[in-house]
C-alpha cells in the first residue's frame, strides 16, 4: 500500500512536471501567436489534468484503505516508516513546488491570451462601429434609422 | 461631346486610367518588401455625363487620386503597444546586465568570499597568534571587497553606459520630431484634397511616428494633411504640425515653489544646494519657518512629495536647514540654503513653512516650450510602483530611466547599505578588540567637516554618526616595557572616555583625552590627543603605549579609530591601512580585567565570526530598515534582481506579443499581396486591352465614315 502510495505520489510529480512544460510551450506559441498550436497544447493541459484529477482520487482511496479518516497525506504521515515518510513528504514538496510555479505560468499564459483577445476585440469594435450606419440612412423598411441603431443584420446600405 | 470622336477620346481615357492602375499595381509589386511601404490604389471615377437625343451617356472613366491602405484605428493602438514594449525590453536589457553582474553560478562572487572571510575568522579563534592566518585573513578581506568594489564599478559602468543610450535615444527624439515636422511641411505644400496625395511622405510620416513611439509613449491627433499633432501620453507636445519642440537631457535643475509668504513682496531670496549625486530626486518641504541656521527646519521625500524619508525608528525625519559651513546630509547629499543667485552668499530672508524646493542631483530628461520654459519629465516611479503619470512612461527612453533610477539606482544604494554595515558592523567588534602589540601613534581613517559640531550630527560630514549612542569607550595606557601604566599612587592609567549625543564634538574628545591623560588626571603626560586632517590622533607621549577596550558608544568605529575596513560604501571600502601594514593590528582579544591582553586571547575574533549569523540593520534611504545577516541581505539584493528581471522579461514578451498583432492587423490592410496584385495586374491589363480595342473600334468606324463618300 505505501509503496503504491508512493508510486502515485511520482506518476503525479512527472505529470506536473509535464504540465510546467506544456504551460511554458503555450506561453511561447501564444507569444509567436500561433492559436492553432495553442489549441493542441491546451487539448493535452486538460488531458493532463484530467489524468491528474484521477490520480489524486485514487491516491485518496488509498489514503482511505489505511485510515478511513485521512483524508491528506498529513493525516496519515505519522503512520509511515520514516523512510517513507522522508519520500512521501519529499515527493509532496516537489509537486508542490511545481505546481506553483505551473499557476504562475498558467496566470501569465491566461494574461497573454486576454490581452490578445482584448487587441482583437478592440479592433472588431471598430469595424462594427465603422460599419454601422450613423444617421440620415433609411433603414430596409424606407424609414430614417435611428442615430445609433443597435447592433443587428446589416442590411440595404451595403 | 458626342459621336465618334467621344468614342476615341473615351479610349483614351480608359486607356490613361488603366495605365495609371497598371503603373499603380506594378510599384505595389516593386515595395513588396519595402519596410512602412502602404498598398497603393487608383481611385477610378466615372467621367462627366452629357445629354444627348438618346438620353445621359458617359464620357469614360477619369483616375481621380493614388490612395494608400492604412488603418489609423490600428496604427494609434500600434503605437501605445509599441511603447510599452520597448519600454520593457530595454529595462530586460538593463536588467539582464546587472543579473550577470551578480551570477555566482559558474565563479566565486561575493556570497563565496563572505563565507570565506568569516571561516578565516574562525581559524584565528583557534589561532589567535598565527602571522599565517593573519596574512589570510587579510589577502581573503582583500577579495571580499574588491568583489563588493567591483560590483559597484560595474554597476557604475552600466549607469554611464544608460547615460549614453539616453542622450542618444533624446538626439533621436529631437531629429525625428524636426523630421515629422519637415513632413508635414511637404505634406501641406504637396498634397491637392482630393486629386493628388503624397502617400510616400504619409508613409515616411508613419515610419518616423513608430520609431519616436519606440522612443517614448505618444499621441497623435490627426486633422488632416501635414496638421497633426503629436504629443506625449502625458500632455507634452512633441510635433504640432510643422513646429518640433525640444528635449534635452541636461543637469537636474533645482526647482523652488514658494509659499505666499515667502513670494513676498519682496520675494524670499533662500535657495537650497547640494553637494553629491544621486539617482532620485529630492523634494525638501519647509515644515519650520525661521531663519537658515537659525530653527528653520525641512522634511524630505523622495517621490515627489507623496511619502517622506523617516528616521530608523520610523518617526517622519526632520533636518534643520543650515547654511554653507554645515551642510546637512541626507541620503547621498550634502544640502544646504543660500542666496538663490550664488550658492557662496548666505541667504538674507528666513524659510517660511511650506516653502518646497526640489534637487535633482542626476543628468534629467526636460521637455522646452516654445516660451523657452523647462519641464521636467524623467520618468519617475513612486513608493508603491506605480508611474507619475505626468512624465513619460513608455518607449525606451522610458526604459532607460526606470533602468538607472529605480532598478540600478535601487540595487546601488542597496548594495552600499550592505557594504555601509558590513564596514560599520565589522569595525564596532574590531575596535574594542585589541592586536599583538599597542599602539604608539594612531590616527583615524574618518575626518568630520567641523570640529566643533556634535559627532552624531547631520552636519559632522560622519558617514557613521547617525549610529552613535550616549555611552563611552575605554583607553589604556602602557609603559615603555608594554606594562599597564601605573601613576605615582599605583593607580592603573587608564580612562573612560564619554560621549553624549548632541553634544560631544571632535574638540571634546580630544580635550577628554587629553585632560584623562595628564595633568591634572594623573602627574604625567601619558598621552597626546589632538586632530589632524579634521581627524583623531592620539601618541603616546616618552615611549608610552596604548590600547583600546570596549566602547558603548560607537565613536571610535565612527571616527574609524583601531578598525578593520574604511570606507562607508560599495566603492570605497578597503582594508584599514593600519591593519594591512601590521597584521599584528588585527585584533583577535581584547584587554582584560587586568588591563593586558592576554596571550591567546580570541574574544574579537569570536565575537566577528558570530557575526555571520547576527541580524544587523541595513538601511537605504526612503525605504523601510530591514534587520537580516549579511549573507541573508545579499542573497535578497540577488533574488531581487531576478524577479525583477524574469518581470521585465515577461512584460517585454507580452507587449511584444501584442504588438506583433497589431502590426499584423495593419499589414492586413496596407501590405502588399502579390497574389492580389497579379490579379489586379491581369484585370488591368484586360482593362486597357478592351481601351485599345475601343480606340481601334472608333477607328474603324471613323473610316466607315470616311469611307462613305466613295
Amino acid at each position: 500500500m505505501k509503496g503504491q502510495i508512493l508510486a502515485n505520489l511520482r506518476r503525479q510529480l512527472g505529470a506536473v512536471a509535464l504540465l510546467e512544460s506544456l504551460l511554458a510551450e503555450e506561453f511561447s506559441h501564444l507569444s509567436t501567436r500561433q492559436p492553432a498550436a495553442v489549441a493542441s497544447v491546451e487539448f493535452s493541459i486538460q488531458e493532463l489534468l484530467r489524468q491528474i484529477t484521477a490520480e489524486r482520487h485514487s491516491l485518496h482511496a488509498l489514503y482511505a484503505a489505511l485510515d478511513p479518516q485521512a483524508k491528506r497525506l498529513a493525516d496519515l504521515v505519522g503512520q509511515l516508516d520514516p523512510q517513507t515518510r522522508e519520500a512521501a513528504l519529499g515527493l509532496y514538496e516537489a509537486i508542490e513546488k511545481t505546481e506553483q510555479r505551473s499557476a504562475k505560468q498558467a496566470s501569465r499564459n491566461y494574461a497573454m491570451a486576454l490581452g490578445l483577445y482584448d487587441v482583437t476585440k478592440s479592433s472588431l469594435d471598430n469595424l462594427q462601429k465603422l460599419m454601422t450606419p450613423k444617421k440620415g440612412v433609411y433603414g430596409a423598411r424606407g424609414r430614417m434609422a435611428s442615430a445609433t441603431p443597435p447592433p443587428g443584420m446589416i442590411s440595404g446600405r451595403l | 461631346m458626342s459621336g465618334i470622336t467621344s468614342l476615341l477620346s473615351m479610349g483614351a481615357g480608359a486607356l490613361r486610367a488603366n495605365q495609371a492602375a497598371l503603373q499603380v499595381t506594378g510599384n505595389n509589386i516593386s515595395n513588396v518588401d519595402t519596410e512602412g511601404y502602404s498598398r497603393q490604389s487608383v481611385v477610378l471615377k466615372d467621367g462627366q455625363y452629357v445629354n444627348t437625343f438618346t438620353g445621359q451617356v458617359g464620357t469614360g472613366v477619369v483616375a481621380q487620386e493614388v490612395v494608400r491602405a492604412h488603418d489609423k484605428f490600428v496604427e494609434a493602438q500600434y503605437l501605445t503597444k509599441v511603447s510599452a514594449r520597448d519600454r520593457y525590453q530595454t529595462l530586460y536589457n538593463g536588467l539582464q546586465s546587472v543579473q550577470n553582474l551578480v551570477n555566482e553560478s559558474n565563479t566565486d562572487g561575493l556570497n563565496t568570499s563572505l563565507s570565506t572571510f568569516f571561516d578565516d575568522w574562525g581559524d584565528l579563534t583557534t589561532n589567535p597568534e598565527s602571522a599565517a592566518v593573519r596574512q589570510t585573513l587579510v589577502d581573503d578581506t582583500e577579495t571580499l571587497l574588491s568583489t563588493l568594489r567591483s560590483e559597484a564599478d560595474s554597476m557604475r559602468q552600466l549607469e554611464d553606459q544608460a547615460d549614453q543610450s539616453i542622450a542618444a535615444g533624446v538626439d533621436k527624439l529631437n531629429e525625428l520630431a524636426k523630421d515629422i515636422a519637415d513632413l508635414n511641411n511637404q505634406i501641406n505644400q504637396t498634397q491637392i484634397d482630393g486629386k493628388s496625395n503624397p502617400n510616400n511622405l504619409y508613409d515616411l510620416r508613419d515610419v518616423k511616428l513608430r520609431e519616436m513611439a519606440g522612443l517614448v509613449d505618444i499621441n497623435v491627433i490627426d486633422n488632416g494633411k501635414g496638421d497633426i499633432t503629436v504629443y506625449t501620453t502625458a500632455g507634452q507636445t512633441v510635433v504640432d504640425g510643422v513646429v518640433a519642440f525640444d528635449f534635452k537631457f541636461e543637469q537636474g535643475q533645482t526647482v523652488r515653489q514658494l509659499s505666499p509668504t515667502s513670494l513676498g513682496p519682496p520675494v524670499s531670496d533662500v535657495q537650497a544646494y547640494y553637494d553629491g549625486a544621486d539617482n532620485d530626486e529630492y523634494t525638501l518641504k519647509v515644515v519650520s519657518g525661521g531663519a537658515v541656521g537659525g530653527g528653520a527646519a525641512f522634511q524630505v521625500s523622495l517621490d515627489g512629495g507623496r511619502t517622506w524619508l523617516t528616521n530608523d525608528d520610523g518617526t517622519t525625519a526632520v533636518y534643520q536647514a543650515e547654511a554653507e559651513g554645515s551642510k546637512v546630509r541626507v541620503g547621498d547629499l550634502d544640502i544646504w540654503f543660500a542666496n538663490v543667485d550664488d550658492p557662496d552668499t548666505p541667504a538674507a530672508d528666513n524659510l517660511n513653512v511650506g516653502d518646497t524646493f526640489t534637487l535633482v542631483p542626476k543628468k534629467a530628461l526636460y521637455w522646452y516650450t516654445t516660451a523657452g520654459t523647462a519641464e521636467n519629465i524623467t520618468p519617475q516611479q513612486y513608493a508603491d510602483g506605480t508611474d507619475n503619470t505626468r512624465r513619460l512612461t513608455g518607449g525606451a527612453l522610458a526604459g532607460a530611466f526606470l533602468f538607472r533610477d529605480e532598478e540600478l539606482g535601487e540595487f546601488q544604494d542597496t548594495l552600499d547599505a550592505f557594504a555601509k554595515s558590513m564596514v560599520w558592523e565589522v569595525n564596532r567588534i574590531h575596535s574594542q578588540g585589541a592586536g599583538l602589540t599597542n599602539f604608539s601613534t594612531v590616527l583615524g581613517t574618518n575626518a568630520v567637516s567641523l570640529t566643533n559640531v556634535a559627532l552624531d550630527s547631520r552636519s559632522s560630514g560622519l558617514d557613521f554618526g547617525d549610529r552613535l549612542q550616549s555611552g563611552a569607550f575605554m583607553l589604556y595606557a602602557y609603559d615603555a616595557n608594554g606594562n599597564l601604566a601605573v601613576d605615582g599612587s599605583g593607580n592603573p592609567v587608564q580612562a573612560s572616555i564619554a560621549f553624549t549625543p548632541g553634544v560631544t564634538t571632535l574638540d571634546d574628545l580630544v580635550t577628554a583625552i587629553d585632560n584623562a591623560f595628564s595633568p591634572p588626571a594623573f602627574s604625567d603626560t601619558y598621552l597626546d590627543a589632538s586632530i589632524s586632517n579634521n581627524r583623531l590622533s592620539i601618541s603616546g607621549v616618552n615611549g608610552r603605549t596604548f590600547q583600546f577596550g570596549d566602547d558603548s558608544s560607537g565613536v571610535l568605529a565612527a571616527l574609524g579609530v583601531n578598525t578593520f575596513l574604511t570606507g562607508s560604501r560599495a566603492s570605497d571600502v578597503a582594508v584599514n591601512d593600519v591593519v594591512g601594514t601590521d597584521l599584528n593590528r588585527i585584533n583577535a582579544g581584547h584587554v582584560g580585567a587586568d588591563g593586558l591582553v592576554a596571550v591567546g586571547d580570541n574574544l574579537t575574533a569570536k565575537a566577528m565570526t558570530e557575526l555571520e549569523n547576527t541580524a544587523i540593520s541595513f538601511y537605504v534611504a526612503g525605504k523601510t530598515t530591514v534587520n537580516q545577516t549579511l549573507t541573508d541581505n545579499y542573497a535578497s539584493l540577488v533574488s531581487k534582481i531576478g524577479s525583477d528581471t524574469a518581470a521585465a522579461s515577461y512584460q517585454a514578451t507580452y507587449q511584444a506579443a501584442l504588438a506583433a498583432e497589431l502590426n499584423e492587423q495593419q499589414l492586413s490592410t496596407s501590405g502588399v499581396n502579390l497574389d492580389e496584385e497579379l490579379t489586379n495586374m491581369i484585370k488591368f491589363q484586360h482593362s486597357y486591352q478592351a481601351a485599345a480595342k475601343l480606340v481601334s473600334t472608333a477607328n474603324s468606324m471613323f473610316e466607315t465614315v470616311l469611307g462613305l463618300k466613295n
